[in-house]
């Protein structure tokens, strides 16, 4: 399964609409799933988001903060754990808006396929460093 | 396939907390950053240091 990930059109607009301040929320609710499509960028929703089991799955709010990859403050990162509520194996993560429904910012393909069994927890990291060239 | 362009670079990194305690550091699971590149330049150097 080839891992593919991007920052959505819907998260560019976040990006943007965040650097005006409008009241677009923060894209730090992580979600996951068990599609193995390939990212496209007009990804709107995970393939096949985990919302089953019981209690029913829900998407976790991670902590955002900036970090430094390359110059100082470059990268916006979010770290969220979810913990599995029963047997499942997981192929895709992706960063919404809200903790139902919202925009999604950005979503990844996993590389491998994540087994889990019910009480196991998956802390994820997502990075997103802004870069520009001068051409 | 994947139309993900290489700006913003996207990395998504993770680790499992097993029910028991154990922990799976698989580090990164999904990136858009191209290192083809690097590779390739890395190729290339090696071809013409060969050919001299």
């Amino acid at each position: 399964m080839p891992a593919s990930t991007a920052v959505t059109q819907g998260g560019r607009g976040i990006i943007t609409s965040r650097l005006i301040g409008t009241a677009t929320a923060v894209p730090h609710h992580i979600g996951w799933g068990t599609g193995t499509t390939a990212t496209l960028t007009t990804d709107t929703t995970l393939q096949t988001e985990d919302t089953g089991g019981s209690p029913a799955y829900a998407r976790v709010a991670g902590t955002g903060t900036q970090t430094t990859t390359t110059s100082t403050s470059d990268t916006h990162t979010v770290i969220g754990t979810l913990t599995s509520n029963g047997t499942k194996t997981i192929t895709e993560a992706g960063l919404f808006t809200a903790a139902t429904a919202g925009t999604l910012y950005v979503r990844g393909v996993l590389a491998t396929a994540i087994a889990l069994a019910v009480n196991d927890s998956v802390q994820f990291t997502f990075n997103v460093q802004i870069t520009s060239s001068v051409v | 396939m994947s139309d993900s362009k290489a700006e913003p670079l996207v990395t998504i990194s993770a680790v499992i907390t097993r029910a028991d305690g154990s922990i799976e550091d698989l580090g990164i699971v999904a990136t858009n950053v191209n290192t083809a590149t690097p590779l390739k330049a890395k190729l290339l150097t090696l071809l013409t240091k060969r050919e001299n």
